[in-house]
């Protein structure tokens, strides 16, 4: 209980990382952790070898994420306006609040825990923000893969197969090989 | 030997081999029109057994392929969409070699095709939408230009897919749910929620086809209108597969009505924003939804003659929009920055590529004696019985796109006081005088090859 209080609180602090930061490498290392918070999540109902499948190939695709923006020498530093990220910060928490206004709702829909659907939620929602309020190419595939890792947590509790979990993981790289396809060139 | 080993691993295979031949393309090409050919005329004269038994030249094969303890299974329900996707494919790459046009759709278009065809015969169903995912990444591959400035549309394709993606597996779990128990009435509503929403995304449904106008205006036509043609119709099939195999899914009347208005919505919006347009590619993208639109509405019968009908749509949908942008791709070949406005006198400088055109269009808007008036004048009259409210929308659609096309006709035929030269060669006057002929012919006579036509929806035995 106590465990799934702090997963839920840092997932929020990663989550408001990765949706106001212009930086790319903040945005991929919050892309990394929550991935990491999803794993902690995912491998309390499945076993280790299963869950590490998602956790690598979530990490794989973060690499070669961070991979193309090196490839394209975005090593120039966007600052952004404080004003853009108290902004993007609102959309999230107002994102946050929907979200638990819905949760019971949402759960006599899909039965599983509550941290698990509300992480997933949550993580899920940042995903489409990231990638729906960013124009970039970059922007909206780290938006993606964050809400791929979101849909999954709240997959997992539902559907426990090893096949679907290995193409969903080659899907995430795929989206990124994709992006470094794009921006790499 | 098994037909899924065929029709979906062998042709991954070999435009996988192709990918590196691709300085050789014109070589690569051909190759890939034989094979799509080849592979078309083999399910064609194969015998396909309803109790799966499988023929090919009296030697039986098998129907399944067992991967990892899932199969894909291509019986003869999947017999005519293989011949189908693969001919469509082959007359492209064909039309690339006649041209001497460049297109991504070669060596890409081979291993799209046969994921597509894997995902439709995937069992259990689940995996269909991951592997359609994953065909939706390789289909970008063929549509993106990565040299192009504005990736715009591609980023909404990619999103829009994705979030699609995840509705139809969560549908997927209640599907798969609703074989082990039974289902109550709360359940139907959320399964018919989650499943229209993946559906929505999927087909880009508005507000979500914002994709469909900026993808086919940034990029080449033949790269992009190849997969707007064909990803539908994919779709549906899919969508035919989850009615055929759920008894309280296709019995519940709730569905029906959600697809008939998401598909007169569909038809309504596309037809009203075609009309606007004078850049030549958007108008094509709005005409696809609209198209899209009717396959959609003809399924919300919820009888055998609608399932036959839709099946009649995606035929319509195949033969014009095969016309329309191929005389589109040659037009822009041979005319620099061409727009709707610059059309004029474009019967007397490319008579067969502009007649080929018009006869596509007053298809699209179902006018009499063209293909598209047998199948829009059943859908329409069944429509009105059950839901008049869709069938004016629809009615509305029509008329306005009828009105526009008149327009065009107008303009195509104008001519000014100078003299004008025939300027269209050899190889477009054969190209697409086939086609016209072909395309008067089914209008003409709608029951020679709408006939064959029922075969794509004959297999799913509890539609029809």
């Amino acid at each position: 209980m106590i465990l799934n209080t702090i997963l839920i609180a840092l997932t929020m602090i990663a989550c408001g990382l990765a949706v106001a930061v212009e930086n790319w490498r903040w945005r991929i290392a919050a892309l990394l952790i929550i991935q990491l918070f999803c794993f902690i999540l995912i491998v309390q109902i499945w076993p280790i070898a299963l869950a590490s499948v998602k956790l690598v190939s979530g990490w794989i695709a973060a690499t070669i994420l961070g991979s193309s923006m090196i490839a394209k020498n975005h090593m120039k530093e966007k600052s952004g306006f404080i004003s853009g990220k108290i902004f993007k910060l609102s959309v999230l928490t107002f994102g946050w609040i929907i979200i638990l206004a819905v949760i019971q709702r949402l759960n006599e829909w899909l039965p599983i825990e509550f941290t698990y659907l509300f992480i997933g939620c949550m993580v899920l929602l940042t995903g489409i923000i990231v990638s729906s309020i960013h124009r970039s190419l970059f922007d909206v595939i780290t938006g993606l893969v964050i809400f791929l890792s979101g849909f999954d947590v709240i997959y997992s509790s539902l559907e426990g197969s090893a096949l679907v979990t290995g193409i969903y993981g080659l899907i995430m790289i795929l989206i990124s090989l994709l992006g470094l396809y794009f921006l790499g060139s | 030997m098994s037909t899924p080993l065929l029709w979906v691993i062998f042709p991954i295979l070999i435009g996988a081999i192709l990918l590196f031949y691709t300085k050789h393309f014109w070589s690569i090409c051909l190759i890939q029109t034989v094979i799509c050919f080849l592979l078309s005329a083999v399910a064609f004269l194969g015998k396909f057994e309803p109790d799966g038994n499988i023929y090919l030249f009296s030697v039986k094969i098998s129907s399944n392929f067992d991967f990892l303890g899932r199969v894909l299974l291509l019986d003869h329900s999947n017999q005519f969409t293989v011949i189908v996707f693969y001919f469509f494919l082959g007359a492209w790459s064909l039309s690339s070699f006649v041209y001497r046009i460049k297109s991504n759709v070669i060596p890409f278009g081979i291993i799209f095709i046969g994921l597509l065809i894997a995902a439709i015969t995937v069992e259990p169903f689940l995996y269909s939408g991951l592997i359609m995912e994953i065909a939706v990444l390789i289909s970008i591959l063929i549509i993106a230009d990565k040299r192009a400035e504005n990736n715009e549309g591609i980023k909404n394709y990619l999103i829009f897919f994705t979030i699609g993606m995840a509705f139809i597996l969560l549908s997927g779990w209640y599907l798969a749910g609703g074989e082990i128990n039974p289902v109550n009435e709360e359940q139907l509503i959320q399964a018919t929620v989650i499943l229209g929403f993946g559906f929505v995304f999927w087909l880009a449904v508005f507000p979500f086809h914002t994709w469909i106008p900026t993808i086919s205006s940034l990029f080449l036509p033949s790269n992009s209108f190849f997969i707007l043609i064909i990803l539908p119709i994919a779709i549906v099939i899919l969508l035919y597969k989850y009615m055929n195999g759920f008894v309280w899914l296709r019995g519940y009347q709730v569905v029906y009505q959600a697809i008939g208005f998401l598909g007169s919505v569909m038809c309504f919006t596309g037809s009203i924003w075609s009309v606007f347009q004078n850049n030549i590619r958007k108008f094509m993208g709005y005409l696809s939804i609209y198209s899209s639109g009717l396959v959609i509405v003809s399924i919300s019968l919820g009888s055998s003659e609608g399932y036959l009908l839709s099946a009649y749509h995606i035929f319509v949908r195949l033969i014009n929009f095969f016309i329309i942008v191929w005389s589109v791709i040659v037009l822009e070949k041979n005319i620099k920055n061409i727009n709707i406005l610059s059309f004029e006198e474009l019967f007397y400088t490319y008579p067969l590529n502009s007649i080929a055109l018009l006869v596509a269009l007053f298809s699209v808007a179902g006018i009499p004696f063209f293909p598209g008036y047998p199948p829009i004048q059943t859908t329409l009259f069944l429509l009105h019985r059950i839901n008049p409210a869709a069938s004016i929308l629809i009615i509305i659609s029509i008329a306005v796109l009828s009105i526009n096309f008149i327009r065009w006709f107008f303009m195509l035929t104008r001519k000014s006081e100078e003299d004008v030269y025939i300027n269209e060669n050899r190889i477009s006057k054969i190209f697409f005088g086939i086609l016209i002929i072909i395309s008067l012919f089914i209008g003409i006579f709608p029951n020679t090859l709408f006939s064959i036509f029922r075969s794509l929806i004959s297999g799913y035995e509890f539609l029809i």
